[in-house]
């Protein structure tokens, strides 16, 4: 999941980073004006949460909000800002974001926030991710295979979990790129295949039948296929 | 006392009083021409029974011949030396107590109570004019009189229920006047319980809601100015006070996220060592930035209660004594930026509080020399300006934009030049030095200065 942080106090919004890919589910880019973030979003930037402080220099917090939710963006944001009164939550929320934390806040609420955020946005809110015998916990981040437990590093994880919120459908590179990297990383395709290569591998290691499929010249797919 | 007892206590006995004249002169009237009536059928009855009892050739007539009078009317003819010549019913003048000798001719007529009756008595005397008699005017025949006397009973009867009539419109009247009196005040007092009833339900900062002259009489229009007056300095101050929270809010709580979150993502990230301890030095130096802020806030509620008291605790100071050490404790940052402080001071005694002072003239100095080119010079005056004492601070330069300077002494407000420097500044110095200088009766501005900034004080001398 790729999030971007609109903060513009630089060493919040580097905290902010850090916290959240802290967690492998997270790729995050960082800006510190509220013009900017909303041209990038503008452009179609695919992103799956988006942290919005309140008070940003360029263009207001709750502008970028608007703006974002007229183009018919569904993106779920998060607002963290200063202004804690009841009446500024629910200015906010009437803005359209779906959470509203104020500061100062705790970085493990903000965490199970944005997980149950993304949750939500993929419309499946149980923390276990479950595809055949394989099992992902979004809260640990513990993925098994039947009793066996996988090892994964946070990009093999994050490209998992990405595809079991949509089990059996059919995931293209491009997206895959778009969603798993964030935006200052160099994009070679094969990346992915290396580490579809590298996930088959641990997955299929105690000789289990295949879960992550290739659809040729289209994408990826997790899918427990009943077949021979 | 109420409005409406003050009214009633004005109106209602000068009312009654009025009325009271009016209720005797119009009776008296009534009755008198009532008399009067009654005394011209008296005189036309006398002058029948003079010709009754007067011969041809001016002398009595013996016999004087029974005539038909009013009912109730008693009559009597008395001769020159007052025998009764004839009466009726007979014998009544001599109980009548009107006995006596006539001693000339006259005409009366008086109201006299008689036998527990009041009657209306007229009498005239008439001397009869003789057949040679050489004036009309002079008659010397025989002295008669006649004497009538009818009773006022019906009269009487009536003017008693004439009074009682006046009494009792005279009461009604006292009671409707009461009675439109409390319903004037009700009317006229229907918009100011209005207004009372709007000013109690004014709700919070929002609902403040301005009172509409047009449904205001013309009475109240004054105090429905005012109190319009009053809500609208109300709003501008919540208003003010609104972003002044927000402000305090974002101040106190952006170093408060930063050292939070600092040390969250450094415990949660697992850094070693040298990370753990680059966190630490972060907080302790966002720590430090929430601790000026505090301080800076402190100050602020210190100057403005200061400023609410009546008669605040001044004392003597030497304004230039107390820039002179200014200029010297600032000496060493001064020579950091390579910079100068001269001083061109007149003496200046005035009276005030040193601390606030001081705290003024640190902020414009520090500022001074924190956004000031290197290696300029920042010179500080003072002098006397007719009844005020002035004080400045002039630097070298850039000039600060006049879109900015307005702006510069609201509380957390940074100009760009503030904001570029990522200075520790808490957005407060200017604001403090403008209620310092508020606390002496006095002001704050900026003004361009050549190449650079002038920041005068203006206090006033007590």
């Amino acid at each position: 999941m790729r999030a971007l942080i609109v903060e513009d106090e630089v060493r919040l919004a580097r905290n902010l980073k850090r916290a959240l890919e802290s967690v492998p589910t997270f790729a995050a880019d960082v800006l510190h004006d509220g013009k900017e973030a909303w041209e990038r979003l503008e452009s179609g930037e695919p992103y799956d949460l988006l942290l919005l402080d309140r008070m940003l220099p360029g263009l207001d917090g709750m502008e970028v909000l608007r703006n974002l939710r007229e183009s018919g963006s569904r993106i779920p944001v998060l607002v963290l800002t200063a202004l804690g009164g009841t009446e500024e939550i629910v200015r906010g929320l009437d803005y359209g974001c779906d959470d509203y934390l104020v500061k100062p806040y705790d970085t493990g609420e903000l965490l199970a926030r944005c997980k149950a955020l993304v949750r939500r946005s993929r419309e499946h809110p149980a923390p276990v991710l479950e595809v055949g015998d394989l099992r992902i916990d979004t809260r640990t981040h513990r993925v098994t295979r039947g009793d066996r437990s996988l090892d994964l590093p946070a990009l093999e994880y994050r490209l998992l979990e990405y595809l079991a919120y949509r089990p059996g459908a059919v995931v293209s590179r491009t997206e895959l790129l778009d969603h798993l990297y964030d935006y200052n990383w160099e994009k070679f395709s094969n990346v992915i295949e290396h580490y579809v290569y590298a996930l088959r591998t641990k997955m299929e290691a105690g000789g289990e039948p295949r879960l992550l499929h290739t659809a040729r010249g289209m994408g990826y797919r997790l899918e427990a296929e009943e077949k021979v | 006392m109420g409005l409406l007892a003050y009214l009633l206590l004005l109106t209602l006995p000068v009312e009654a009083l009025v009325l009271l004249l009016f209720g005797v002169w119009m009776v008296r009237a009534i009755e008198q021409r009532d008399l009067d009536a009654l005394d011209a059928s008296l005189q036309t009855q006398s002058r029948d029974l003079l010709m009754d009892a007067a011969e041809e050739g001016g002398r009595l007539r013996s016999r004087i011949n029974d005539r038909a009078l009013a009912p109730g009317t008693r009559a009597c003819v008395l001769g020159e030396n007052g025998a009764v010549l004839w009466e009726t019913p007979p014998g009544w003048f001599a109980q009548c107590g009107l006995e006596g000798k006539p001693l000339g001719p006259v005409q009366y007529s008086m109201s006299r109570r008689m036998g527990g009756e009041r009657h209306r008595v007229f009498a005239r005397a008439t001397r009869l004019l003789r057949e040679d008699e050489a004036s009309i005017d002079e008659p010397t025949g025989p002295l008669i009189t006649v004497v009538l006397s009818v009773p006022l009973t019906d009269l009487d009867q009536a003017d008693a229920l004439l009074r009682r009539k006046a009494l009792t419109a005279g009461a009604a009247l006292l009671a409707l006047t009461a009675l439109l009196l409390f319903a004037a005040i009700r009317l006229g007092l229907r918009p100011a319980a209005a207004l009372v009833e709007r000013l109690s339900h004014i709700p919070g900062p929002q609902g403040l809601e301005r009172l509409d002259a047009d449904r205001v009489p013309h009475e109240l229009l004054p105090l429905a100015h005012e109190i319009n007056g009053l809500l609208d300095r109300i709003s501008e101050l919540m208003a003010r006070q609104e972003r002044f929270t927000a402000e305090a809010a974002h101040e106190l709580r952006t170093p408060l996220t930063l050292v939070k979150s600092t040390l969250q993502t450094a415990l949660l990230a697992g850094d070693g060592r040298d990370g753990l301890e680059a966190a630490l030095r972060e907080s302790l130096e966002d720590l430090e930035r929430l601790e000026r802020t505090a301080e800076s806030l402190l100050e602020l509620a210190r100057l403005d209660t200061l400023i609410a008291k009546p008669e605040p605790r001044f004392e003597e100071i030497d304004l230039a004594a107390l820039l002179r050490q200014a200029a010297e404790r600032f000496g060493s940052r001064a020579e950091e930026r390579s910079m100068e402080i001269a001083l061109a001071l007149d003496p200046c005694m005035f009276r005030g509080n040193r601390d606030a002072l001081m705290r003024l003239l640190d902020n414009l100095i520090a500022n001074a020399l924190t956004y000031a080119k290197a290696g300029g010079t920042v010179t500080l005056r003072c002098g006397l300006q007719g009844d005020c004492i002035e004080a400045a601070v002039e630097d070298e330069g850039p000039p600060i934009p006049e879109s900015e300077r307005e702006r510069l002494f609201e509380r957390f407000y940074r100009g760009a030049s503030a904001r570029k420097a990522e200075s520790s500044g808490t957005g407060l110095g200017l604001a403090i030095a403008e209620a310092a200088a508020r606390l002496h009766g006095g002001g704050i501005a900026c003004e361009p200065c050549g190449e650079g900034n002038r920041f005068v004080v203006t206090l006033f001398r007590r």
